[in-house]
């Protein structure tokens, strides 16, 4: 195969060897190959590759190489595939849980008090009811002083009845709508949806892990 | 159903007559790619992938010849596969490692039929052979590999290559020219059976 000659013999023997020269070309190789011993040699060893070549033998697939709809999906649709939809819902959900926890940690009396603002107007208002009950006993003195002869109608008494009974009505009345107001506040407290929120998204990112890690069948 | 009528409903979308195909061409797809790989792993992947690729690009196909439509596909999916998982062939060739079984030479020889010398020799033999052939340009391989090893005519290898009938002549020729040239350099190594001094044998 050195010199262009040589490697036109070869195609010449190699075609030939194959039977796919036409008859005039396998005519004159066949007289040259009686004539010319080098020609005749190379022919043999052109030959003994040809049978080596063809002396291995097939072998068999190790599987069926059919294919299922799910092979035909896009890479896109893949990537988004069940399993790797767990993962991503896993991560979310993951990331939601850690900025939950960290407002729940860091601003839980700013998230109060814009959450509540109405909590605001229920404490003054408890204020100015106290002030008012304290206020009651003062009224009496200045009231008994003015009438000066300790001459006690029953409109007075009446009224002064009232304002003593003020603290108590108040206590009785006012004390219990404004505990009950403050009750209600701690009970939907920004901390409470805090921790509601944590415990759905911990439960979240549990089920969607464990659906992640669920295997795929494999095709085939 | 004949292959024709296969191919026309598998064109339609029918995967049960295109897995008919598969069925009837993935021995001779699945030996053209471990000979081109001589990896039993990379040539599944390349087989499997070409018969997808295959089903895809049916619309595309008119209709000369399936065989060599098909091959031409498992070909490229062959040095798809090996530029993706960039191995080199010649690797797998060390006896000595551990990945031997993974060796198509280690599988495709056993016959229940021979003594374990006969086995022997024949696995060294083709291990030279697969040594030289491996050593190929891609396009001499291919040639070397559809008409030697797959038995194809010059025709069905020539579309299978999309190249001309005189192009594949020459590289055929020269493929075997440097094939002999690889196998007297490893002449020693081969069993005395297969040494071209004792070619009568054959």
């Amino acid at each position: 195969m050195n010199n262009k000659l040589r490697q036109k013999d070869w195609e010449f023997l190699s075609a030939y060897l194959d039977g796919e020269l036409s008859d005039e070309e396998e005519h004159d190789v066949r007289i040259r190959l009686a004539s010319d011993n080098a020609f005749d040699e190379l022919y043999k060893k052109i030959q003994y590759t040809h049978k080596l070549l063809t002396a291995l033998p097939h072998v068999d697939p190790p599987r069926h190489f059919t294919i299922s709809r799910e092979m035909l999906q896009s890479k896109w649709s893949k990537l988004f595939s069940k399993s790797l939809s767990w993962n991503i819902a896993t991560a979310v959900a993951g990331v939601m849980l850690v900025v939950v926890v960290l407002g729940d940690v860091l601003s839980f009396g700013a998230a109060l008090e814009q959450s509540f603002p109405e909590s605001a107007f229920v404490l003054e208002a408890a204020d100015a009811d106290f002030a008012e009950v304290a206020a009651a006993p003062e009224a009496l003195e200045e009231n008994r002083a003015d009438d000066g002869a300790a001459q006690v109608t029953s409109e007075e008494a009446q009224k002064e009845a009232e304002l003593e009974a003020a603290p108590l009505a108040i206590d009785e009345t006012d004390g219990i709508e404004i505990a009950g107001d403050v009750q209600e506040i701690i009970d939907s407290s920004p901390g409470n949806i805090f921790r509601f929120a944590e415990a759905v998204l911990l439960a979240m990112v549990i089920i969607s892990a464990w659906l992640a890690r669920r295997k795929k069948p494999k095709p085939n | 159903m004949n292959e024709i009528a296969l191919i026309q409903s598998a064109k339609q979308g029918d995967l049960k007559a295109f897995n008919e195909l598969v069925l009837a061409h993935e021995k001779m797809a699945f030996n053209l790619a471990i000979r081109i790989t001589n990896d039993y792993s990379i040539a599944s992947d390349a087989s499997q992938n070409a018969f997808i690729s295959a089903f895809k690009k049916l619309k595309t196909f008119r209709g000369d010849s399936f065989k060599a439509w098909l091959l031409r596909i498992v070909t490229n999916a062959c040095y798809d596969e090996l530029r993706k998982k960039k191995r080199l062939i010649n690797k797998n060739l060390d006896l000595d490692s551990d990945q031997e079984d993974q060796n198509l030479t280690s599988k495709w020889l056993k016959d229940p039929g021979e003594s374990p010398e006969e086995w022997a020799q024949r696995k060294e033999m083709a291990i030279a052979i697969q040594q030289c052939i491996d050593n190929l340009e891609k396009d001499f391989k291919q040639a070397l590999i559809l008409v030697d090893i797959q038995g194809f005519d010059y025709q069905e290898a020539s579309l299978t290559m999309d190249s001309p009938i005189g192009t594949l002549r020459s590289r055929l020729s020269r493929a075997r020219g440097i094939v002999q040239e690889c196998l007297q350099g490893v002449q020693e190594l081969l069993p005395s059976k297969y040494r071209l001094d004792s070619e009568t044998n054959l």
